[in-house]
């Protein structure tokens, strides 16, 4: 297993992965997480994600587009830490405007903001998240 | 030019032929003698015609016309036959006969014009239902395109949210503040479009759904947790994009207002935004208790006149009343 051994309370500093195919849209993400005092990592695809996964234990939620080239989507990447990081919290930005059933993908799934969002909201809800209790898996 | 002539009587099958030659030079006549031959004969290729009569020794034409049909929906089936009445051919033109010809010499001039016609319809047929298919994956491509268009159009509204917010980073305070506002008003923008429906036509929004997506937005850039926000949406409102975008940006600017005037000392408030129906006209109220304004010396900024010009373009009569220390109600009536 994989991802979400950090401890709970850690919130400063809490480790993020920030997956998005595009780079402006990711760079000011990642800019606005690490103003709100989060350590983010950057992956262009969720294979890359998955890798990042693997190498980083502490990574403490997942924030991950869903319309991203690769072997999978963030819908299949979020599927896979079902299994293989059950419990890290993941918040999905896309721009469908009718999303599936995220709950059966992956009960980790916090939250989902359609595109376009405000990348400093989005931040304050990963910190808002980060400071809840950890949810019992 | 491949054409089976399913008959029993080798007289008629000659006379059926020699009509064939005169009309297609050339063509490969197949005539099965029995069940097998017609079976393989059909398995082997399309036939580009059928002829059969009815009664058959080793079958019936209702059953090589079913056989044919089910096989090649569109091969042309003709029938020539001595027995039958006008109620049989009737009911195997339902089934997919092209055409009906009683053998007898009085009819023969007949059977030339019916197979030709028979060879020609089913081509018709066959470029139409070509066609039929072109347009089909046409109209499913266009509706790729639009989709995908539609989507584009998020995800380069957050691209450019992106591009002025990472501008702003090294600017001084005040520019940065132009840029926030900027990219503000293009989140708006983006929860109207965000809210379309997806339907073939992605021209209606859920607008109701687009004025909470605004509000909650806002609230969680000015609420500071200090201001409550209360959205009562009790009626839906389904809009054409075509309006809904200029009232949504309106309806941002009208919350912004109040987010960013009504309480300066920061202090404590509440701000509902109400979505009614009031005598057959939608109603939106933004309702504040915080300072209000003073009519006669309040300045006007970019906001009031963005919300002048939307209105027009949204088709929306706004009218507001404050009175100092009790808050403001701005009142946007959909005409």
């Amino acid at each position: 297993m994989t991802g979400c051994s950090s401890p709970p309370n850690d919130e400063i500093g809490a480790l993020v992965l920030v997956v998005e195919d595009e780079s402006m849209i990711r760079m000011l993400l990642v800019w606005e997480l690490e103003e709100a005092g989060l350590t983010v990592i950057e992956a262009d695809g969720a294979d890359a994600a998955v890798v990042e996964l693997g190498a980083n234990p502490s990574i403490a939620l997942v924030v991950t587009d869903i319309r991203m080239p690769g072997s999978m989507d963030g819908l299949g990447l979020a599927s896979w830490m079902r299994g293989h990081a059950p419990g890290c919290p993941i918040i999905i930005t896309s721009g469908f405007a009718s999303p599936p059933d995220f709950a059966t993908i992956n009960p980790a799934i916090a939250c989902a903001w359609s595109k376009p969002y405000l990348p400093k909201a989005l931040a304050g809800c990963v910190v808002d998240i980060m400071a809840q209790p950890p949810h019992l898996t | 030019m491949r054409v089976l002539v399913v008959d029993d009587n080798p007289d008629d099958r000659a006379l059926v032929c020699r009509e064939l030659d005169v009309l297609f030079p050339g063509a490969l006549i197949i005539e099965p003698t029995d069940l097998a031959e017609f079976e393989a004969a059909l398995a082997e290729a399309e036939p580009d015609l059928v002829v059969t009569d009815l009664d058959l020794r080793w079958a019936n034409g209702r059953l090589t016309l079913a056989a044919v049909k089910q096989a090649y929906s569109n091969c042309p089936v003709v029938m020539f036959t001595g027995t039958g009445d006008e109620m049989t051919a009737v009911e195997l033109m339902k089934s997919g006969l092209d055409d009906y010809v009683v053998k007898s010499m009085r009819q023969l001039p007949r059977l030339q014009a019916s197979l030709r016609l028979a060879v020609e319809m089913a081509k018709t047929r066959a470029a139409v239902t070509a066609r039929e298919a072109q347009l089909l994956a046409m109209v499913a491509h266009r509706d790729t395109i639009v989709r995908e268009l539609h989507h584009r159009v998020k995800n380069n509204l957050q691209t450019v949210i992106s591009l002025l917010q990472l501008g702003g980073k090294n600017a001084d305070e005040a520019t940065r503040e132009q840029l926030d506002q900027v990219s503000h008003r293009m989140q708006a923008l983006g929860s109207v479009q965000a809210r379309i429906y997806e339907t073939q036509t992605l021209d209606s929004v859920d607008f109701c759904a687009a004025l909470r997506d605004i509000a909650d937005g806002l609230d969680r850039v000015y609420g500071n947790r200090e201001i409550t926000l209360t959205c009562d949406l009790e009626c839906s409102l389904d809009l054409d994009v075509q309006r809904a975008m200029p009232l949504g940006l309106l309806c941002y600017e009208v919350i912004l207002n109040a987010y960013k005037h009504a309480w300066p000392q920061r202090q404590p408030g509440t701000l509902t935004v109400i979505l009614q129906l009031e005598d057959q006209n939608f109603s939106i109220k933004v309702q504040d208790d915080g300072v209000g304004y003073d009519e006669a010396t309040t300045t006007r900024g970019l906001g009031s006149r963005l919300i002048r010009s939307l209105a027009t373009e949204a088709c929306v009569r706004v009218s507001a009343a404050s009175r100092a220390e009790n808050g403001t109600a701005v009142s946007v009536t959909l005409l």
